[in-house]
């Protein structure tokens, strides 16, 4: 008897809280069940006009950004709300999250609707299909060709270019008085200075970005280019341009200018602490060396085997979200908040980028750094953009690393990178 | 002990019981509130799912829910109650990200194939992804009019002609007409009083401000406006481009129709091929054992594996019996009562242990460069201190594939050491005095009565413990990927493993940064046999740690 | 346990017990030597090996230079810009979370988030494990074997590398449970009446001084379910009922931390459990107490020792934990500790070490305060966890 009683008495309250539950969520729908209906009439009948869900507050935009870029453009976000009433959320992704974020997010409707990153992700972002061209439309002319065709693949614009950046060599203006131009004068400093200081050059040991200059300068190339399309069936990796360019590294490491215990963080430690006469590494850097208080220049890198270094030259910009919800939206911040003198500037000073934008740039290139990096990169090679791109840098990066530990000579070193490329792009790895 | 039947009678007695009937009603009236809670919240995320159409999802909840109700009110299934909450967890978060994984391995989930085929039609028909654009397109100037509440026309004006076109957009979902049709704008009365060629108001309708658009239209992405020339198309909330939409899908034939080259797509490996060129992106599809045969047969595969495989196994028991040998060190420098300022040294010894990991181990990875960091000085330091003053330490930690191996294990043996000192204080402690005291007065020396008395009642209680450190240490990803990142690198394969890389480090780059962008199908093949191979090993030293037995002698 | 007598096998006499004879009357240095004083030379090296790298973290964080390879290990200038720096730019406020900043890396929060998320993961995991653990010790049921291994062979598979899975099953649960809902007050009122209802009538039925356990049970439950309603009161009003779960929540990644409730700790406290002994609940039960009687009275507070260990465990791994964070958690806001710090190691080229170094040494702080004091509990816990 009892028993029979719990268990009606259970379920009756079970019942009730069901009923108070699902009341609730009908409640809290009606929005949604409405909007539904109101679209679908709309598909039924195109000749009226169109009808959509008119909503109090607008979604806000969201913009994944770095923190050589997220003060800035929380600014403008902010001017952006200002203006038009519309909020911004500005998130602090770190840039070597970006990518992989977005590739992971970007369909699920959790990525944000800009982001910004580095021109060579093009290709693999696009393979996935997680990116949108942007229309720049007759504004292309605003920017550098540079940095429009590099951010510019298969005929359509992937995104607003913003910086272009190339490594250059940064000198001890007390210690060295007149940057090398070469290599070999280069080299004679180092032995004047002797042990004054304690590693005369630092280079980011085992980095491929930086140590393409070795790669590009002899004739070495990645991929070949012509009429502005990659070829990735012709790869130059260990072609004899490269290996001669890396055999002139094997022999900075040998005499211990190259030091295989100097990595990024040690080079700028070194540099700043005034321990290191030269650095070799690009313009992010430029704000903490301006920190540290040492007497700093930048000179354009010094030839390598009497020819001019090749660096790399990057280009960096936001990209559109291909899922996101407000294209348009996204597309307006960038043209007409993000596209302007001031903003370009704004962005140069924080981290210091040379600016895409013509006309930012001539705002700036009186400033000696901007000019010496500009110079290293007018020599420079755009990364190529192709997807086949990203079975290179772990591989090129190997070879680095296995010339520094000196356990492998440059021709095997670049032998076997070029083969494992191959192994990865056809498809084996 | 009472077996199960016996106990749930005793339990309904119980609630019957007059003495304890209040008591047992509130535990009772706690059951059905909960239980309820729980259906109503059930019930509350049906339609949800069944919007989402994420039917195995609903299935499982379904069919969980009702497994939960009958547990909590069938006296049968008592002992259940009690696995229930572990395990409701255990299976959503455990289980089912196992099952999941083993679906990956089967498809060709990876860069390029990313989305679902669904996603894919839809950028292509309905994005900005793939339009055929005339080289000289102009940018439109666009306008939004209100005409009806929620109902919006739209206008461009194309600058360089000074045209006007107005009509009703229809969504990027709809087919594309067969004739355009616009409203007529010399009929209707249209406002210019600025003179800028776009009118400020048409019919009495107001053109809606540039940002407005956004909060009133937020869908504003998904409006075409056909006019002559092709489709308009909103750019900026101002501006509109002017483009064809390339790629149009026929839902009933499932075909894709390449507008640009007049002729019907094929499907080639999971992507559209139109014209001979894949189109990018491609989808993810189930493609059998592919993964799998390559895990275990291609050699450009397995052998690295191997490899790795082996060095895993090493570091695993080396790391293990290292944190366990100086953790039992530690613990019987401490067994003396009468040693002072224990306590102080026991809090400093576990500061590794109580250190954030993640912190430590960056912090090590500084400390072990060969020229600047503090572990080369620290050795120079001490050998100074025997005499060595000249001595120069320049031990390559990070670059040397033996050191680096060294390095890693220090590491990971500094970190656990902590963890076996505690868990062996305890243990030493709770060995009865009497036993070892009692082999003292028989004469025993005192390594005897160690290894004779103490270390197998040690092991008794600690065996448990060292299989599951060491599944955890085969494990340890944050380690190596910290300490080297899996380096110095091994350049003689095609795939990206490194001297220190252990198999879940090298699933983790395969994953993520494989040298062809992220291979999720491999990388899910790998989890599993990572997964067998470590449960084998467990389940086996279970089954042959006949110490177990006594211990969980319940078992 | 009887074993006992079977393991020790009788040892071989030799040599005169020194226990008896240590017991000397005038301490002589070498004999202090032999018998302590080592001890400390071993412990003394031992500490070296462990604080050597803290000991670097302490220095590198008030050190003026930013690098952790190339200065020297006593700075030559010293600052605290290090540690105010982390904290420059935030308020107290009073509320969810504790701290307003203005900086875009909001440190005091993250260190907040992590406790709390740490907190309520550890509590449940706890309870969790607890409640399997009573279960597979004193209940008989068909496949009890099977799931005891089943469990520890489960929780093997390496959660994190499924981390596409558990990313899209946030996801599916956050459209699921798009936004914190809101709900008129007496959704959360009724419940909570319950509770205190309930409360006041266990104090009323029994002695409640006596049954203390039973008495902080019911209440730690209801404060925990009070204080997670509490977190998600929503910013302008009402009460939200369901929080929101999926990506970029902290319920989210609770509910992943979760997934590793019972396993190896069940172990552990089924061990514990074992070695109390059934007699206690046996007479418990002739006087007609109920399964969840003999836990909540007996078990669960004889259980307690390990209890607290494997909390203080579970917590630290939480505290520390790094990858699922990462993974799960986009938001700066809702960082943690761990994830939170990752964002000044990953800035595409440069750390701030120093910076870094400070936030380590404040982060670490708690948990060895933690130890620090429960220490003598632990020691004295483990010595009951492990004993058979």
């Amino acid at each position: 008897m009892r028993t029979r009683f719990r268990v009606i008495v259970g379920l009756v309250l079970a019942l009730s809280l069901i009923a108070a539950a699902c009341g609730d969520d009908e409640g809290g729908d009606t929005t949604a069940a409405t909007t539904t209906q109101a679209t679908t009439t709309t598909a039924a009948t195109t000749t009226t006009a169109a009808t959509t869900t008119t909503t109090e507050a607008a979604t806000p935009l969201l913009i994944w950004a770095d923190d050589t870029r997220e003060p800035v453009l929380t600014q403008v976000a902010a001017e952006f709300e200002a203006a038009t009433g519309i909020p911004v959320n500005v998130e602090l992704v770190g840039f070597g999250d970006q990518r992989n974020n977005a590739i992971q997010q970007n369909p699920t409707g959790e990525g944000p609707d800009i982001f910004i990153g580095a021109h060579d992700w093009i290709g693999e972002l696009t393979a996935n299909g997680v990116i949108e061209p942007v229309d720049v439309g007759s504004r292309g002319g605003e920017f550098f060709d540079t940095a429009v065709s590099a951010f510019s693949l298969d005929g359509q614009l992937w995104g607003l270019p913003y910086a272009i950046e190339a490594i250059a060599l940064y000198y001890n203006a007390d210690l060295v008085p007149t940057p090398p131009t070469t290599f070999e004068e280069l080299i004679t400093i180092c032995d004047d200075l002797g042990d004054s200081v304690e590693q005369c050059i630092g280079f980011p040991s085992g980095d491929a970005y930086h140590h393409y200059a070795f790669f590009g300068s002899n004739g070495g190339y990645l991929f070949g280019f012509e009429d502005g399309v990659y070829d990735a069936a012709d790869r130059g990796i260990d072609s004899e341009g490269a290996i001669e360019g890396f055999t002139f590294l094997d022999t900075l490491v040998k005499d211990g200018y190259a030091n295989p215990d100097v990595d990024y963080g040690a080079m700028a430690a070194l540099f700043t602490g005034g321990q290191a006469a030269f650095m070799w590494t690009g313009p992010w850097e430029l704000p903490n060396v301006q920190d540290s208080g040492i007497n700093y220049g930048v000179a354009k890198l010094p030839a390598i085997n009497g020819d001019t270094a090749v660096p790399f030259v990057g280009v960096q910009g936001f990209f559109v979200n291909s899922f996101s919800e407000q294209k348009a939206l996204a597309q307006t911040f960038l043209l007409d908040y993000v596209a302007t003198e001031d903003v370009m500037v704004q962005l140069f000073e924080l981290g210091q980028r040379a600016p895409a934008h013509i006309a930012s740039f001539d705002k700036v290139a009186s400033d000696p750094d901007v000019q010496a990096f500009g110079a290293s990169a007018a020599d420079g090679q755009p990364m190529p953009s192709i997807s086949e791109m990203s079975a290179v840098w772990g591989n090129l990066g190997d070879a680095v690393a296995a010339i520094y530990n000196q356990t492998a000579d440059p021709t095997s070193a670049l032998q076997t990178a070029a083969e494992a490329v191959t192994a990865a792009i056809e498809g084996s790895g | 002990m009472a077996d199960l039947d016996v106990q749930d009678d005793q339990t309904t007695a119980g609630d019957d019981a007059p003495e304890q009937q209040v008591r047992a009603g509130a535990g009772f009236w706690v059951k059905v509130i909960g239980l309820a809670l729980f259906d109503a919240i059930v019930l509350a995320v049906i339609p949800s799912l069944i919007e989402q159409g994420a039917t195995v999802a609903l299935i499982s909840i379904i069919v969980g829910t009702l497994g939960i109700n009958f547990i909590f009110l069938s006296h049968r299934t008592y002992a259940y109650r009690w696995l229930v909450p572990g395990v409701v967890f255990l299976t959503i978060l455990m289980v089912w990200p196992i099952i999941f994984s083993v679906y990956v391995a089967f498809t060709n989930w990876s860069t390029g194939n990313f989305l679902t085929k669904d996603q894919v039609i839809e950028q292509l028909t309905e994005g900005g992804l793939s339009l055929i654009e005339p080289d000289d397109a102009p940018t439109l100037d666009m306008l939004w009019f209100e005409v009806a509440p929620g109902e919006f026309k739209m206008l461009v004006r194309n600058p360089d002609t000074d045209e006007l076109f107005y009509g009703s957009p229809r969504t990027v979902q709809d087919p594309i007409p067969e004739e355009i049709v616009l409203d007529d704008l010399e009929a209707a009365a249209v406002v210019d009083a600025d003179g800028d060629g776009l009118p400020e108001s048409i019919d009495g309708v107001e053109a809606i401000n540039t940002f407005a658009v956004a909060q009133k239209i937020p869908d504003i992405d998904s409006f075409i406006l056909d006019i002559p020339g092709g489709e308009a198309r909103a750019r900026t909330l101002s501006t509109a481009r002017l483009a064809q939409t390339r790629f149009v899908w026929d839902e009933t034939t499932e075909v894709m129709f390449d507008r640009l080259n007049n002729e019907n797509c094929t499907e080639v490996d999971a992507a559209f091929s139109c014209a001979g060129d894949r189109i990018n992106p491609g989808w993810r599809e189930v493609i059998g054992f592919g993964n799998i045969t390559k895990v275990a047969t291609d050699p450009g595969f397995r052998d690295p594996f191997v490899r790795v495989f082996t060095w895993n196994v090493i570091f695993a028991v080396v790391v293990v019996a290292f944190q366990f040998i100086l953790g039992l060190g530690l613990a019987m420098v401490f067994q003396d009562p009468k040693m002072k300022f224990k306590r102080l040294y026991r809090s400093l010894l576990i500061v590794p242990y109580a250190a954030p990991a993640f912190i430590s181990l960056v912090i090590w990875r500084g400390m072990l460069n060969r020229s600047f960091g503090q572990l080369n000085r620290a050795l120079e330091g001490i050998g100074s201190f025997f005499g060595l003053l000249d001595l120069e330490v320049a031990i390559p930690w990070l670059t040397d594939p033996f050191w680096a191996k060294v390095a890693v294990i220090l590491v990971t043996v500094w970190q656990g050491v902590p963890y076996f000192f505690l868990i062996n204080s305890g243990a030493l402690q709770s060995i009865p005095k009497e036993l070892t005291e009692a082999a003292r007065v028989d004469g025993a020396a005192a390594p005897q009565v160690f290894r004779k008395v103490t270390f197998p009642l040690l092991m008794v209680s600690i065996a448990p413990l060292l299989i599951a450190s060491f599944s955890f240490n085969f494990n340890n990803f944050l380690n190596i990927f910290l300490i080297t990142g899996g380096g110095p690198p091994l350049t003689q394969y095609a795939v990206p493993v490194g001297e220190t890389d252990i198999l879940i480090s090298f699933t983790f780059d395969l994953a993520v940064e494989s040298g062809r962008g992220a291979l999720y199908g491999l990388a899910s093949a790998l989890t599993i046999f990572i997964f067998f191979i470590v449960a084998t090993i467990a389940a086996f030293s279970f089954r042959f740690t006949k110490r177990l037995e006594t211990i969980y002698g319940n078992l | 346990m009887a074993t006992y007598e079977h393991e020790a096998t009788v040892p071989a006499p030799r040599e005169e017990a020194q226990v008896v004879t240590a017991r000397p009357n005038r301490p002589s240095f070498r004999r202090w030597f032999r018998e302590t004083g080592w001890r400390h030379i071993a412990a003394l090296l031992g500490v070296a090996f462990a604080l050597f790298p803290i000991a670097w973290i302490l220095t590198s964080s008030v050190n003026t230079l930013d690098s952790l390879t190339t200065v020297k290990f006593w700075p030559a200038e010293t600052t605290w810009a290090n540690y105010t720096g982390l904290f420059e730019g935030c308020q107290w406020d009073f509320g969810f979370p504790p701290f307003v900043c203005e900086s875009s890396t909001p440190f005091p929060n993250w260190l907040f988030n992590s406790i709390k998320i740490a907190l309520i993961a550890s509590s449940a995991q706890l309870v969790m494990s607890a409640l399997a653990a009573y279960s597979f010790s004193r209940l008989r049921w068909k496949g009890r074997r099977f799931g005891l291994i089943s469990i520890l062979l489960i929780q093997m598979f390496p959660q994190f590398l499924a981390f596409v899975a558990i990313f899209l099953l946030l996801d599916t649960l956050e459209t699921t449970f798009p936004a914190a809902r809101q709900a008129p007050i007496w959704v959360v009122v009724i419940p909570l009446l319950v509770i205190a209802i309930g409360a006041y009538a266990i104090g009323r039925m029994r002695n409640w001084e006596k049954d203390r356990m039973r008495w902080i049970l019911w209440f730690v439950g209801g404060a925990l379910a009070f204080g997670a309603l509490a977190i998600y009161v929503g910013s302008d009003f009402g009460v939200t009922v369901f929080p929101k779960i999926g990506l970029n929540t902290h319920t989210g990644l609770i509910m992943v931390y979760l997934g590793g409730a019972v396993g190896v700790n069940t172990w552990l406290i089924k061990g514990f459990m074992d070695s109390i002994p059934t007699s206690l609940d046996e007479a418990a039960r002739v006087d007609g107490a109920t399964d969840w009687d003999i836990f909540a009275k007996i078990i669960f507070p004889l259980t307690q020792p390990i209890l607290i260990v494997i909390f203080i465990i579970t917590f630290i791994g939480l505290y520390n934990e790094f990858i699922l964070a990462q993974v799960l958690v986009n938001d700066v806001d809702q960082f943690t500790y761990a994830t939170g710090l990752n964002l000044f190691i990953d800035s595409q080229y440069t750390a701030k070490w120093g910076r870094i170094s400070a936030a380590a040494v404040i982060g670490a702080a708690p948990i060895v305060v933690l130890f620090l004091i429960m220490q003598d509990r632990i020691v004295s816990a483990l010595q009951g966890a492990v004993k058979g």
